[in-house]
């Protein structure tokens, strides 16, 4: 099966102006030798060129009909919140958005990388659109962006996201929830708010434990149990199966009859029936004497 | 410096670029020397085959006697050998500390991943220091603020940071920026505008206001560390201008600059609302701290349609363009509080 592999270079200006400072995102292609069920890896990064940068946002486009995307890796990104997490929204394109509080200056930022698999032969366009990079200034100011691309890029020799990912076996770092309430979220009702990191294989998903058992949800999550009676415990889930639990203690005391309502319920069914029997066999006594 | 060794210690980068791993002092433009000390994992526990002899770190590699041995090559002589048995291997542990100068008696928050992971008070000289232990390896963005007296926040001194497990960093030289607020948003042309702020006690501070042409005038902070100077503003012209500070200690530390603050010249004077006001930005559920809360409020409206209470905040706390997209997410890292 033969296949080629074109990474595309698009000049983004978002000035008319040939800009004097340009951001850059570069894809890096390399081989995919840290994962045997994939044939090829490209690694995202970004330069700022000097710029102090805390916000972007962009498409990595591809042939779905050659490529199919095996895994995406964000564990060692240098964005700390993902807005969109970069994953495959529709057949051959995968958003992301993402912001770094405080701001990142640096040449060689990882976003993320993917790992692709060739699905048959022939030629695939790699290409990045739509890219948007934001100053840490205060304003959301733009800057203007340059896509480029590299092949095995001697740079990345230093990134090495690690053959640890295969071997993965420390669970996310402990993280706390927080539980919040805004008149404009979920109708003011309480949520609950939280962000896990996994230094390894990266977050996979997070849920929840209510009614008994663990559902999946996202943040913000809408708690069912609004009285918070009860403890909140939630799981952050890394791509290799390891969690992480936390568990947040009940804010309020559970009332008498919510703590015994059904035992109670029970028992005062029990007793009346047992004061009613004793009533109709006193009942019955009295008629026989 | 082996390519493999490169690999596993630190690369820690500042907001002014890609520090260098050759040599572990840096001058960066505008900023106080910032040192690094490294102290990479113990060759038996830094995943590397150090020796070459196809065995690695403790306990594949039969020349370690524990993780924390830092030499897989064996001791040459002795041969090591009986025994047997023991104590279990001290544990190795994965460190960064921070020290530097912020404002005389405050709290210095840390944040690792944007979230607080630790604070401390500086002295009455503005010395700060603070570390974390048993954290994971891996990529970090650091950040470090303060607070000054008056509740003003200084900006975040951030620092990506990638830790191979079991090495220690140990970052110093770090000089957080003056706070600066102003008495007036509107300053009637000929009256005077107070730019005050806090830094380190005794220290020599530039007030820099970007006009026309730039006017830098040099005031000296008290003992408190607290700078105030008194800006004529015949020489400016009607308009829009902005204010920023920096400090340099009689020891020759020299701060990065300030947030720059915006005024306005015109015909009448404004005074200001406390600094506070500045900080609401991005704080949507105003509890004065600017975190996942509302990072997560803001995402839960990105790309919807706005309700009308939201177009209010979205209005007085973002970037009032009737909708929530990225740069309502950059205003709110630029706030970040953690």
């Amino acid at each position: 099966m033969k296949i080629s592999i074109i990474l595309f270079s698009i000049f983004y200006f978002l000035f008319s102006a040939l800009p004097a400072q340009a951001a850059e995102l570069t894809l890096v292609l390399r081989d995919a030798h840290r994962d045997a069920s994939a044939d090829y890896e490209i690694v995202v990064l970004l330069d700022t060129e000097g710029q102090e940068i805390n916000a972007l946002e962009g498409k990595v486009v591809f042939p779905p009909e050659v490529l199919s995307v095996q895994d995406i890796h964000e564990a060692s990104s240098l964005i700390t919140f993902w807005v969109e997490d970069p994953q495959q929204s529709e057949p051959g394109i995968i958003n992301f958005a993402g912001i770094i509080p405080g701001g990142f200056n640096g040449r060689k930022g990882v976003l993320f990388s993917v790992l692709f698999k060739s699905e048959g032969s022939g030629e695939g366009v790699v290409e990045m659109r739509d890219l948007k990079v934001l100053l840490n200034d205060g304003l959301g100011t733009a800057v203007p962006v340059r896509a480029t691309l590299a092949r095995l890029n001697p740079l990345l020799d230093i990134i090495k996201p690690a053959e640890a990912i295969e071997r993965d076996s420390t669970p996310p770092e402990e993280f706390t929830p927080i539980i919040s309430s805004d008149i404009n979220v979920f109708d003011g009702e309480k949520f609950l708010v939280f962000y896990a990191q996994d230094k390894g294989s990266g977050i996979s998903h997070y849920e929840v434990l209510e009614n008994g058992k663990f559902v999946r949800t996202t943040n913000p999550h809408r708690l069912a149990n609004q009285k918070l009676n009860e403890p909140i415990v939630l799981k952050a889930v890394d791509k290799s199966g390891n969690e992480r639990l936390a568990e947040l203690p009940a804010y309020n005391r559970k009332t008498f009859y919510e703590k015994w309502g059904t035992s109670v319920i029970i028992i005062l069914v029990a007793l009346g029936l047992l004061l009613a029997r004793y009533r109709i066999q006193k009942q019955t006594y009295n008629e026989r004497l | 410096m082996p390519r493999n060794l490169k690999t596993k210690i630190i690369l820690i980068i500042i907001t002014v670029g890609l520090l260098p791993l050759v040599g572990f002092q840096v001058q960066a433009a505008g900023t106080s020397n910032i040192t690094l000390q490294i102290n990479p994992a113990p060759q038996c526990y830094d995943g590397v085959d150090n020796d070459g002899d196809g065995e690695t770190d403790y306990p594949d590699d039969p020349d370690c006697s524990s993780t924390s041995d830092n030499s897989e090559a064996g001791s040459g002589g002795g041969g090591g050998g009986g025994g047997g048995g023991g104590a279990p291997p001290p544990a190795v542990v994965t460190s960064i500390s921070f020290s530097g100068r912020a404002y005389p008696n405050q709290i210095v928050t840390l944040l690792k991943d944007a979230q607080v992971a630790s604070s401390t008070f500086s002295g009455s000289d503005g010395t700060f220091g603070m570390s974390l232990s048993n954290i994971s390896g891996g990529s970090y963005l650091f950040s470090l603020y303060s607070e000054d007296q008056n509740k003003v926040r200084s900006g975040l001194n951030t620092f990506p940071v990638v830790l191979s497990h079991g090495s220690s960093v140990n970052v110093s030289g770090i000089f957080i920026a003056p706070t600066i607020d102003i008495d007036k948003t509107q300053v009637k042309k000929g009256e005077t505008l107070s730019i005050f702020g806090q830094t380190v006690p005794n220290a020599s501070v530039e007030v820099v206001v970007n006009s026309s042409h730039q006017i830098s005038r040099e005031v000296r902070a008290d003992s408190n560390g607290i700078y105030l100077h008194n800006l004529n503003t015949s020489p400016l012209e009607l308009g829009q201008h902005s204010a920023k500070s920096r400090a340099e200690t009689q020891d020759n530390w020299l701060s990065g600059f300030s947030t720059a603050l915006n005024f306005q010249v015109g015909n009448v004077s404004l005074p200001s609302t406390p600094a506070s006001g500045l900080s609401a930005r991005g704080d949507l559920n105003s509890d004065n701290r600017i975190n996942l809360v509302d990072f997560s409020i803001t995402a839960f409206w990105y790309k919807r349609v706005l309700s009308e209470t939201v177009k209010v905040f979205e209005r007085e706390k973002l970037n009032n363009d009737g909708k929530i997209d990225l740069i309502d997410f950059s205003i709110i890292a630029y706030y970040w509080t953690g």
